[in-house]
């Protein structure tokens, strides 16, 4: 079998920058006119138009949202506690930036402790790592759709939004085999409840998983165990290098709980005393479902071939 | 429709009078769709007229499964039209509505659209003293396919009370209807129309109140008349079921406050059929009585209720029928939380009338909510579930039904109404084939002319009275972008095979058809209004073709929110496997593949490879839609909240799929190894299934006390394909069944009688119905609780010819899990948290089925090779210590958890299959102990590392780790002051091992060789580096490279004989056993240390410049695999299985240019290229090219 000239991992690598040479390319074309978070401008207003002036006067966008056009959450004091302090300092001349407050999770809840997904968050896995409402939310505006997908990114905005985080697991949408996250068809919380917790929930293991792969759910009269215990006992549901989201791909995934019988699956008798003289077909090796097309339970055949 | 007599009736008449002559406002229920289809609306029943009014939303039959919901417009301002001294309510109502399961069948069912004209009067006089009101209606229904079904359903009745003084009047009433019953009913007789039947009712009872003392009293008559459908012959008619029942009863109550009258009521009937006997002989008349205790409550206008509790009897004419004695109870709470919002709930159970054979009746146990909500004075949506269990007496049967409705009403004059509905009805059943389940989506048109548009202030919801009274700030915008997508494979496969870089892209339906290129247009669209007073609307899609699409809209208001989504996924995940079947590659299967030279013996047929099918394009299309109503806690006062979902999976596509033939089926042929070579086959099976979901969420917050979850859902799983059995796989292959010649094998039914009829994976409907509750409650900031507690019942609905045969009919299992945990604060120095976990779950199927499922015999579909779990029953319990940490800014956790599971196994009945002969055993126990450190040691940067280590005595598989090693730990350095700077970098290690499992001697054979221990070792790692930056202002760039590695190895066994060969000592084996024994003992033996071990690397670098025109954007990805698979193995696997070896990069370039003020020309262009340097033939290059041009708004 002929095998082909791989190219060195240096050429990826310099693709990589030539995109980023790309972008370079288009500093020389003057700076943008993206309408800027609008800090006050105490240079250059004097305090007797201070005075009358109301957040929104100066915060006319936040990380380019238009806060006065869809200031989503309304009051901004409910949330910046200090905000009068903070127009005093201003007006004095200095910064004001000492005063103001920004939110942190107990403010978001004097407002959303009755809804009901945030009714264990005290256990979240997300509260016990520190995580803030505002890491993962925006306010100052309505959630509404992001930017269209120039580079063809499909992704979602939640999931764009948990792999700065989860860099680890996003990684492993990118190998060959994964849920298509990247593609748009679904997202991380899909599967995940970023406001709660293993411990907290009253689906099993497996629920997750058979909320959309209804077909395998059963009941089976022949049950393959560590399917009903586990689907993680064979796949990672993030993305891995062997097909079908396997962990470990055909047959090492297998042969780590599975003895076999070579009379039935290799060159020679079932002879009972020919033991350890006979040869496994690496036809059979190379995909047991090849046979056993039914690993995840069968209704009629106790080896799980239909 | 006209209801049939309930066993209460006697006691409803008493509860009930009063509301009934209290009630101004007659009702307007939606019409209800029966089982054959016909619409039919719920009327004025007797049952419903002497019901208490707060249980009036929920009428039933009495001997059939109708599904009767009604839902009256509590919102809407009826005046009527003023008569002499009476008050006209006319009402004329059209109906459209698609059913899509008229017959209510499991399975091959039908759908039709159903018209229906519901004209409804009803006259209330309008005198202080007394009352005589008169009502009448019908449901015309018409079937635009199935016009047998057509049905004409009417009602006549009237009702009044004269009184004597202000405490006491006489009550009575009469109502004469024609109804039909439903086609799925159990008493149903399938004729050629639906069954039709008359009643005849009337009451007479008094009311009066001495004091603190209230009694009323009363009697009833019902009589029903069946009538014989066309194609109905004797000796099965339906003039057996003509009966009369007649009742009488009594409720004394007291006053103990003015909120709170407890109460005694009793009741007895006597029910007499109008034949003798029935058709079958059975003599069903009966005589009871019930009696009860219970309270009324109302502590205010807006909260009533009552339970109550006793026991009923009945006795048979007929000797072969058991007395039935069972608990009697009821319950009723009506709740109107907030100006435009009511909320109902009831328990109900009572005995009901069958002719089903050996059954004298049915026990019915319902319960269920409702709510209705005014959004504005001319809106009104409702939603509501209930769910009905029918135990039928003396024989084993029980239904479960499922009633689950959502609806909108608009006004769009004060008298001319748009309506629209859902309902979903769905039953299970104990019993064969009695499952259904069915949707009916309907609109409807109405007039009303009595009907008067109310004030403003009357019915405008709180937020709606803001936003009436509110100057807000509000905008609307949005983009489309019609859009052409150029696609061209440029390499791989052929057209007839899938390729790799479809497994996510499927881009196969493009002007022209072909597979390799072509166009495809599509638009993306969203659409966005908000104000400031939070209301907002978002309609998004976004579109790739037809087979890669999404569209979402979002209603939100501060009180309502809802949701409404569509996608359709196509991929061919899993159809690339079909690449690495057997044939896919030279010497894929042929004695070559091996190293071992020729094939002999039972192995031969792996020597061929034979595909039936010659489509090898897979594909499964993956359709999702859902919507959901939810009514915030705002609309509660934010006293609890409720939502109401839908949610729907259609897969429709085709997969691989592999059959070997038992060798012994095969006969004739040109000698062994032609039938040998027949044996392995794949072929195309079609994929074609749905799951259907709906789901009912029930929140409470009082005043902040508690919070308390409930959730209801079922969920409906139904596969459509036609079953494929074996026989149908050796039409397609050219063996005939039963005989054959001309050297071609032939399948010798002589040899294996059952197997032409064995359905090759089967994929069964099924029904998952889960309940569950979660309280969790905050003592201020020192401590917090929380619990739940979990039902889920799965069940099988549908059996293969085989399973029914041989008696397996009953597949089942259930799943009950709790949790309770607990956070306490102690002193502001430290946290503690304890949790415990618990789960089980229960396979209640058939066990052991003779002929079917015994674990000794050898024969075909009768043995059992592997254990059959009984239960697995799983404790976790834990303790997590979070002492705050102010130096460094440091946050702790040390934890440690303790995981016990149970499993109940059956491995066999004598000669039994013993644990040492496998390596899954019934207990596992493991400790873990864990730290989790976050901390902020400077400015800028933050650490998390996280340690654990879990070491276990016992593990119950392999894959359960014996001890585990595992370290997390990320880094990030952000300087969001200095170019927005984010860097991080992490690395993960785990290591698991497993030497606890082993095939160890078996004592009954001292030859049996030395145990054998699996040793399994396990370590995945993972490393990354991130870099977001913003360099200039409107330049964003970000970097990755990440690595996964996976190592594993363990043992490779071989054993000497088949387990259930094993255990027959007839089975085939020509050598005879060792000295000393009878058969040959089970061996194993070690093959090879095989070792799996694959690095992955990724490389992504992205960046995006906005310029005052221009908007560029670049992506690329690299993602590469290398290594090897299952490398020490005794035969070496040749490539591709071996080795390891790709790479997939993926390029992205996107520009937006403005063209004019709010247009836009928006081009991509994509280019993925996957080279496979093991698999050669997988390789494959696509280029995408996007041109769209963006128009704002």
């Amino acid at each position: 079998m002929k095998i082909m000239q791989k190219p060195h991992l240096l050429n990826s690598i310099i693709i990589s920058f030539i995109l980023l040479i790309f972008c370079e390319m288009g500093f020389a074309q003057g700076e943008a006119t993206v309408q800027k978070d609008t800090n006050p401008p105490k240079n250059i207003i004097a305090k007797k138009q201070l005075l009358d002036l109301t957040c929104l006067d100066c915060h006319q966008s936040v990380k380019g949202i238009n806060t006065r056009a869809a200031n989503y959450h309304g009051d901004c004091e409910t949330c910046h506690t200090g905000a009068e302090e903070h127009r005093d300092e201003l007006l004095k001349g200095q910064s004001g930036n000492g005063s103001i407050a920004f939110p942190q999770v107990k403010e978001c809840m004097n407002c959303h402790k009755v809804d009901k997904i945030l009714a264990n968050w005290e256990f979240s896995e997300h509260s016990k790592g520190q995580a803030i409402c505002t890491e993962c939310h925006t306010l100052h505006a309505a959630p509404v759709p992001g930017k269209s997908h120039l580079a063809g990114n499909k992704i979602d905005n939640k999931s764009a939004n948990c792999s700065k985080c989860h860099q680890d697991v996003a990684s492993r949408f990118n190998m060959s085999s994964h849920h298509p996250v990247n593609e748009g068809a679904m997202s991380c919380a899909s599967c995940h409840d970023p406001h709660g917790s293993p411990r907290i929930t009253l689906k099993g293991k497996n629920d997750q998983c058979l909320g959309c792969h209804q077909a395998i759910r059963g009941p089976m009269v022949f049950e393959h165990a560590p399917v009903v215990e586990d689907c993680m006992s064979c796949h990672d549901p993030h993305g891995a290098s062997s097909r079908r989201l396997l962990s470990v791909s055909q047959p090492m995934v297998c042969l780590q709980c599975h003895s076999i019988v070579q009379g039935k699956h290799g060159y020679g008798s079932s002879e009972p005393s020919a033991v350890g003289t006979r040869t496994i077909s690496g036809a059979v090796l190379r995909n047991c479902t090849n046979c056993h097309s039914a690993i995840h339970g069968s209704h009629q055949d106790p080896v799980l071939r239909y | 429709m006209s209801a049939i007599s309930k066993i209460n009736l006697p006691i409803l008449i008493c509860m009930a009078f009063v509301q009934n002559t209290a009630n101004a406002e007659p009702p307007s229920p939606p019409p209800v769709q029966n089982q054959e289809g016909a619409t039919s609306r719920v009327i004025e029943s007797p049952t419903t007229t002497l019901a208490p009014a707060f249980s009036a939303s929920i009428v039933r039959s009495s001997d059939s499964l109708k599904t009767k919901v009604r839902t009256e417009p509590t919102f809407t301002k009826m005046t009527g039209i003023p008569f002499g001294s009476y008050l006209l309510f006319p009402e004329l109502a059209l109906y459209l509505t698609n059913d899509n399961n008229i017959y209510e069948q499991p399975r091959n069912t039908s759908s039709d659209w159903i018209t229906t004209l519901s004209p409804t009067l009803v006259a209330k006089s309008n005198w202080k003293k007394h009352a005589l009101d008169f009502k009448a209606g019908a449901n015309i229904d018409r079937y635009k396919q199935y016009t047998n079904e057509n049905v004409d359903d009417y009602w006549l009745g009237a009702d009044g009370h004269y009184d004597v003084t202000p405490g006491t009047n006489f009550f009575a009433g009469l109502l004469s209807s024609r109804d039909h019953e439903d086609r799925g009913s159990p008493n149903a007789i399938p004729g050629i129309e639906p069954t039709k039947y008359d009643t005849n009712e009337g009451y007479l009872g008094i009311d009066t109140q001495i004091g603190r003392v209230s009694v009323r009293a009363g009697v009833t008559h019902v009589q029903l008349d069946f009538h014989n459908p066309p194609g109905v012959v004797s000796p099965n008619t339906q003039d057996d079921r003509d009966h009369k029942i007649d009742s009488v009863g009594a409720r004394i109550s007291y006053s103990v406050t003015p909120t709170l009258k407890p109460f005694i009521q009793a009741a007895s009937d006597e029910r007499c059929y109008s034949q003798t006997a029935d058709d079958l002989g059975y003599l069903r008349d009966s005589k009871g009585y019930r009696y009860a205790i219970g309270a009324s409550y109302k502590p205010s206008a807006i909260l009533e209720g009552e339970v109550y509790i006793g026991r009923m009897f009945q006795d048979y004419d007929d000797s072969r029928f058991k007395d039935m004695n069972r608990k009697y109870f009821g319950g009723e709470l009506h709740w109107k939380p907030l100006v435009g919002t009511s909320i109902s709930a009831f328990l109900d159970r009572s005995l009901e009338e069958t002719t089903l054979t050996g059954a004298s009746g049915y026990v019915d146990t319902m319960a269920g909510a409702s709510i209705e909500r005014s959004l504005s004075r001319d809106m009104l949506v409702n939603g509501g579930i209930y769910q009905v269990q029918s135990s039928y007496q003396g024989i084993k049967r029980t239904d479960y039904v499922t009633n689950a409705t959502v609806g909108v009403k608009y006004y769009v004059s004060p008298v001319v109404y748009l309506g629209a509905d859902y309902r979903l009805l769905n039953r299970i059943s104990s019993v064969q084939d009695a499952y259904y389940m069915r949707n009916q989506v309907m609109v409807s048109l109405g007039y009303t002319p009595g009907r008067k548009r109310p004030a403003l202030e009357e019915s405008m919801s709180p937020w709606e009275k803001a936003m009436a009274a509110a100057d807000h700030n509000a905008e609307l915008h949005g983009n489309i972008i019609p859009k052409l997508i150029y696609f061209d494979y440029a390499q791989g496969v052929d057209q007839s095979s899938t390729n790799f870089l479809e497994r996510y892209n499927y881009l196969d339906q493009s002007f022209g058809n072909n597979r390799r290129h072509g166009v495809i247009a599509d638009v993306d669209l969203s659409l966005v209004y908000a104000s400031d007073e939070r209301d907002l609307m978002v309609l998004e899609r976004e579109g790739y073709g037809e087979n890669n699409q999404r569209t979402r809209l979002r209603i939100n208001s501060e009180s309502v929110g809802f949701n409404a989504y569509s996608s359709i996924f196509q991929s061919a995940t899993g159809g690339i496997d079909f690449r690495f079947n057997p044939n896919a590659v030279v010497g894929g299967t042929d004695q070559n593949y091996s190293a071992v030279a020729g094939n002999v013996g039972e192995s031969q047929h792996i020597s061929q490879f034979n595909y039936d099918s010659i489509d090898t394009l897979y594909t499964v299309n993956r359709s999702e839609t859902g919507a959901s109503l939810m009514f915030k806690p705002v609309a509660f006062d934010k006293h609890g909240s409720v939502e109401v979902r839908y949610d729907s999976i259609v897969r429709a596509g085709n997969k691989m799929t592999n059959y070997v033939f038992p060798a012994v089926a095969l006969s004739g042929g040109s000698g062994s190894t032609a039938r040998e070579l027949a044996q392995w086959r794949g072929y195309s099976q079609l994929i074609d299934e749905q799951s259907k979901r709906f789901t009912f969420n029930f929140a409470l917050t009082p005043k902040e006390l508690f919070r308390l979850n409930y959730e209801f859902s079922i969920d409906a799983f139904q596969n459509f394909t036609a079953p494929v059995s074996i026989a149908t796989v050796s039409q397609w292959s050219g063996i005939q069944i039963g005989s054959g010649g001309g050297g071609v094998p032939f399948f010798n039914t002589s040899e294996a009688a059952g197997q032409p009829n064995v359905t090759l994976n089967f994929v069964a409907d099924s029904t998952l119905i889960t309940n569950s509750l979660n309280f969790s409650k905050q003592f201020s900031d020192t401590a917090v609780l929380s619990a739940g507690l979990s039902m889920a019942r799965l069940k099988q609905d549908s059996y293969t010819s085989v399973q029914q045969i041989s008696g397996y009919d009953d597949g089942k299992t259930g799943t009950d899990s709790g949790y309770l945990t607990g956070k306490f604060n102690l002193a502001d120095i430290t946290s503690i948290e304890a949790f415990a976990r618990y789960s089980k779950r229960n396979n209640g199927s058939s066990y052991p089925v003779a002929g079917f499922y015994d674990p000794v015999s050898d024969t075909s579909y009768e043995r059992m090779v592997t254990p059959r779990i009984n239960s697995i029953e799983t404790r976790t319990v834990g303790l997590e210590v979070h002492p705050y940490q102010k130096i460094l800014k440091t946050s702790l956790t040390a934890g440690l958890v303790h995981e016990d599971k149970d499993r109940n196994l059956t491995y066999g009945i004598d000669p039994v299959l013993v644990p040492e002969l496998m390596l899954y055993r019934d207990r596992s126990s493991a400790d873990e102990i864990y730290l989790k450190l976050i901390s902020r040691p400077a400015k800028h940067w933050m650490i998390r590392l996280t340690p654990s280590y879990i070491d276990s005595n016992k593990t119950g598989m392999v894959t359960e780790p014996e001890h585990a090693g595992q370290i997390k730990s990320l880094v990030t350095y952000s300087r969001p002051d200095w170019k927005e700077l984010v860097a991080s970098a992490y690395y993960n290690y785990k290591n698991k091992k497993n030497s606890l499992h082993g095939y160890s001697s078996y004592d009954q054979y001292a030859g049996f060789s030395e145990p054998q221990t699996q040793k399994v070792n396990s370590t995945s790692r993972s490393a990354g580096l991130n870099l977001n930056l913003v360099p200039r202002e409107a330049v964003k760039i970000n970097l990755g490279y990440a690595w996964n590695q996976m190592d594993l190895d363990a043992y490779y066994f071989t054993t000497n004989r088949v387990r259930f060969h094993y255990l027959n000592p007839t089975s085939a084996t020509s050598a005879p056993p060792p000295p000393g024994y009878t058969i040959w003992p089970l061996d194993f033996l070690v093959l090879g240390n095989p070792d799996f071990k694959v690095d992955n690397h990724s490389v992504t670098a992205g960046a995006e410049w906005e310029g005052d025109k221009l908007i560029l954007s670049g992506n690329y990805v690299l993602n590469m695999s290398e290594g090897h698979n299952a490398d020490g193995l005794t035969v070496q696997l040749p490539e591709p299985d071996g080795r390891v070896d790709n790479q997939l990069h993926s390029l992205s370039i996107g520009l937006e240019y403005p063209t004019q003020r709010d247009i836009s020309l928006q081009a991509g262009y994509t280019f993925d290229y996957y080279r496979d340097y093991a698999y050669p033939a997988m390789s494959g290059k696509l280029h995408t090219i996007m041109m769209g041009l963006n128009f704002r708004m």
